[in-house]
């Protein structure tokens, strides 16, 4: 019976890899398959791009390298979809909003993209909570 | 849409497990309390138009940002790893 954890991700985000969204990213429905690809040496930067929409292209960057405290819950349905059993195998990505400047590049915090690297599941995941945000001011 | 009207302290159950009161009512604000397992995820709705929205201005990232952002994301990284001595 899986429980609803929260995410306080140390796992390494690997090279590249392909994931199955078992929740869409919200906007684009369509598209179930995204590949994970890192822009930096460090995986620190990486692009999501979805296999069937060019369209639906995200910059993406792991919370714990940037939000060291960042822990959302996640309730216990989206764990089992994600198969999730074990907090440690899970990855919290937030999309940014890359804008003009890296100073007003902004993370979504309020809907992190939760990914179970074991399984290469993942969904993006409202979080109900007033101090989290969709536009983050991102600290770089 | 199934529109009923409810007094204050009356509920609607959805489905077998989930039951909806109207707590309160305070000028336009209602205050209602869900009951309901903890695998049914609740979620107020302008949260997902936010966040959809959200989304699809971030699926256009900027190109000249994005490369000044690798930069300065490999700075902070690099100034962060401790030195070889």
């Amino acid at each position: 019976m899986t429980q609803s954890i929260d995410i306080t991700p140390e796992q390494e985000l690997p090279e590249l890899t392909a994931l199955e969204f078992v929740r869409p990213v919200l906007g684009f429905a369509e598209s179930r398959h995204f590949e994970l690809v890192r822009l930096d040496a460090d995986g620190l930067l990486c692009e999501l791009q979805a296999v069937e929409d060019q369209n639906a292209r995200f910059i993406v960057v792991p919370a714990a390298a940037f939000f060291p405290d960042y822990a959302p819950h996640i309730g216990e349905d989206i764990a089992a979809e994600l198969g999730l059993r074990d907090p440690g195998h899970a990855v919290a990505l937030l999309v940014l909003t890359v804008g003009e400047k890296v100073a007003t590049t902004t993370a979504n915090t309020l809907a992190p993209i939760i990914v179970n690297v074991h399984e290469r599941r993942a969904a993006q995941v409202v979080i109900d909570n007033p101090t989290y945000g969709v536009r983050t001011r991102l600290p770089v | 849409m199934l529109v009923l009207s409810r007094r204050i302290g009356e509920s609607v159950i959805i489905a077998d497990n989930v039951t909806v009161t109207v707590l309160e009512v305070r000028g336009d604000v209602v205050r209602i309390g869900i009951d309901a397992p903890r695998s049914v995820g609740i979620i107020r709705a302008e949260l997902l138009d936010e966040v959809e929205s959200s989304n699809k201005d971030a699926a256009t990232p900027d190109s000249s940002t994005l490369e000044s952002l690798r930069d300065a994301i490999g700075h902070k990284n690099a100034a962060r790893r401790p030195k070889d001595d």
